[in-house]
């Protein structure tokens, strides 16, 4: 469902250019659960915000079903991103003035349903984030894991093909952590959803399906583990 | 829509000491405008009011030429025969009373020794008639009855006063009088008044009351004669230069001139004839009047911008300091548009906090001077003429167009402050702001 062609990334900073990714090949299926790993620096965050069409490649190619991304429109590619991309973020990102569910109801808002349904929908997934009867929280009064399930019911309501994790753990201490990969390892066989998750820890790794290690910029190695 | 209200108005109520203190400077802009906007409007129809009841009636019934050279106010160009006209306008129901304008020079009259006083003031010099002078104007209200400066108390004229080729008697402007050094009993003289057929003649009467009325115009340089006396000593033997008229406050001014014209159209003579509202009459004042408040407001104007840039900060440091729920909004794939509404609507909710303490303020401050006022008396005596008819006890008048414009204003400038700020946010890459660093 992903398809990542000879993908090249370059920043300008000043006036030195950071080439970021050199090149990138990959391919991403329906319904898996994989993690891009690699020490700091090494361009996992550049990856997987070109998969999730927040930026544009340098060069190369990505396409999420068969289509280009790269000569889409700003619009077009918010659009795509609305409907078929939920992003799980390292610092949860919730919006603090509103509660629990009216964060995960607005990802739902924005796609213009009928009241009934956002509700309902809203209710059935924080029940499955394991946050019935929190609903009315505001972020500040739950634990960063308690966030970060919210986060997931955010990315996880719109039932989209295709969730982005980038270090989803890495604000969490470790029991937590598997918790939360644990939760996403349920959601990814219940719902089919594509999970792509991001992480410089081992044992963050041992949890993925697939796991994709890049090194300045390329990819080392592809190996799959069961 | 509705959620991205309620998420503005949560956003407002996030800040509550900021959205607090920039609402409060808001307000005190929008009350400070209301107030001074009220005291003008005030100002400005107290005067106009003092200027109907004083000075020019609401209309006069002119010969054109007279008009035409209104500054020179030459009484050659009469109305011969003001009864006729004044029968055809009373019996239009319109309130009138005739009389004769003419300038000339004033100075006391020493009968020992004439050379000694050399002291002359230009003065306009106005015949009135005791009979219907009352129905038009409130002279008679303004005579200084009880002085403890003044050698004799004053008064108005009497229904028949006494008048001789050697003079008559007369009211004068309390401030004439003091620059002339004159009181109720001393003789005055005035000189270089041009009779009906040109001539220069003198006019002399001795002072019978001083006048303090709310028109400093009047106070400054009027002097009053009988009609009966001046239309003799100007050889203008029942005529007049004006037929003052009174309309009734709140008829529409051009109606009631056009209802005038009618009425003494059947008039012998009335072709040469005009009729002029106190708007012509009076129309460098009035400009000038309604100018300075229109000048005050443009300055409230600029102080009320001034609290609207506060709230440009404020909603700066706003867009600052949530860079990344922007960012993540914008990732969810939030429309720009929308993003950018939620920052309108939450910049111009603390104009609407703020304008709504605006009207308290300014209705607070209004209810105040509608019914106490302020005196500025011994100020404007010691500005002198700042160019209203009134001597300085300011009172507010209702403004409630003012209030509404304030309030509207309020609400569509700080909701433009956001503008900028927001579209700055929305112009960074979304993955720049997305990760903290
Ligand atoms: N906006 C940017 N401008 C300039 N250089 C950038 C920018 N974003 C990333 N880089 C550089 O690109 C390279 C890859 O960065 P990236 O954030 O993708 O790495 P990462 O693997 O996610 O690292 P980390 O584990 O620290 O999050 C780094 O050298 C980084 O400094
Ligand atoms: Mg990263």
């Amino acid at each position: 469902m992903v398809n990542v062609q000879k993908t090249v990334k370059d920043y300008i900073a000043g006036k030195v250019v950071v080439h970021a990714l050199r090149g990138v090949d990959l391919t991403i299926n329906g319904g898996e659960f994989m993690s891009i790993a690699g020490p700091s620096g090494s361009g996992k965050t550049t990856l997987l915000n070109l998969i999730g069409c927040l930026d544009i490649p340098t060069s190369g190619e990505i396409f999420i079903d068969n289509e280009p991304i790269s000569n889409k429109s700003k619009t077009a590619r918010a659009l795509l991103r609305r409907k078929k991309i939920g992003f799980v973020f390292q610092s949860f990102n919730l919006i603090p003035v509103l509660t629990a569910f009216e964060n995960v109801a607005f990802s739902l808002s924005l796609l213009s349903l009928p009241q009934k349904e956002i509700y309902d929908r809203t209710m059935n997934i924080l029940d499955e984030v394991g946050l019935g009867g929190l609903e009315k929280r505001f972020p500040k009064e739950m634990s960063g894991g308690q966030q970060q399930r919210v986060a997931i019911a955010r990315a996880l309501v719109k039932q989209p093909a295709l969730i982005l994790a980038d270090e989803p753990t890495a604000n969490l201490d470790s029991n937590t952590g598997k918790e939360i990969l644990k939760l996403m390892e349920k959601l990814n066989k219940s719902h089919k959803s594509t999970f792509v998750f991001s992480t410089h820890d081992a044992m963050v790794m041992d949890f993925a399906h697939r796991l994709v290690m890049l090194h300045d910029g390329r990819i080392v190695n592809g190996k799959k583990s069961s | 829509m509705g959620f991205i209200l309620s998420l503005s108005i949560k956003n407002l109520m996030r800040y509550k000491r900021r959205t607090f203190i920039t609402a409060i400077a808001i307000a005190v802009g929008i009350g400070a405008f209301i107030f001074m906007d009220g005291m003008l409007l005030g100002i400005e129809l107290e005067s106009e009011r003092n200027l109907v009841k004083f000075e020019t009636g609401s209309a006069r019934i002119m010969n054109k030429t007279y008009w035409d050279d209104h500054d020179y106010l030459i009484p050659k160009y009469n109305i011969p025969d003001r009864n006729t006209v004044m029968k055809a306008v009373t019996e239009a129901g319109i309130p009138a009373t005739p009389r004769i304008t003419v300038w000339g020079k004033v100075r006391k009259l020493i009968p020992t020794n004439y050379e000694e006083s050399n002291d002359y003031y230009p003065a306009t010099v106005t015949g009135i008639d005791q009979k219907t002078e009352g129905d038009v104007f409130l002279l008679n209200e303004s005579v200084i009855i009880n002085s403890k400066t003044e050698k004799e108390n004053g008064r108005y004229f009497n229904a028949v006063e006494e008048v001789s080729l050697t003079g008559s008697v007369a009211l004068v402007g309390k401030d004439l009088a003091k620059n002339l050094k004159v009181s109720v009993g001393d003789e005055i003289q005035v000189l270089e008044t041009k009779t009906a057929d040109g001539q220069n003649t003198t006019l002399n009467a001795t002072i019978v009351g001083l006048l303090n009325t709310p028109d400093p115009i009047i106070n400054k340089q009027m002097v009053f004669l009988p009609l009966a006396y001046i239309e003799q000593a100007l050889l203008m033997k029942g005529a007049a230069t004006d037929i003052v008229l009174l309309y009734p406050e709140y008829t529409d001014i051009n109606d009631q001139v056009a209802k005038t014209k009618n009425a003494i159209a059947g008039v012998p003579g009335s072709e040469k004839l005009v009729t002029k509202s106190f708007l012509d009459i009076a129309s460098t004042y009035l400009s000038i009047s309604r100018g300075k408040r229109g000048g005050s407001a443009f300055l409230l104007i600029v102080v009320f911008l001034i609290a609207v840039i506060g709230v440009s900060n404020t909603m700066l440091i706003a867009v600052f300091e949530r860079r990344r729920e922007i960012a993540m909004m914008r990732a969810l794939g939030m429309r720009e548009g929308s993003i950018l509404v939620s920052f309108i609507l939450e910049a111009s909710g603390i104009g609407f906090i703020g304008g709504i303490g605006g009207l308290i303020i300014g209705i607070l401050g209004n209810l105040y001077m509608v019914n106490i006022g302020m005196d500025f008396r011994e100020m404007m005596d010691e500005m002198g003429d700042i160019g209203y008819r009134s001597l300085g006890i300011f009172k507010s008048a209702w403004n409630f167009q003012t209030m509404i414009t304030a309030f509207i204003c309020g609400l569509i400038f700080t909701g433009i402050m956001a503008l900028l700020p927001a579209i700055m946010a929305l112009r960074k890459d979304i993955t720049k702001n997305l990760n903290p660093k």
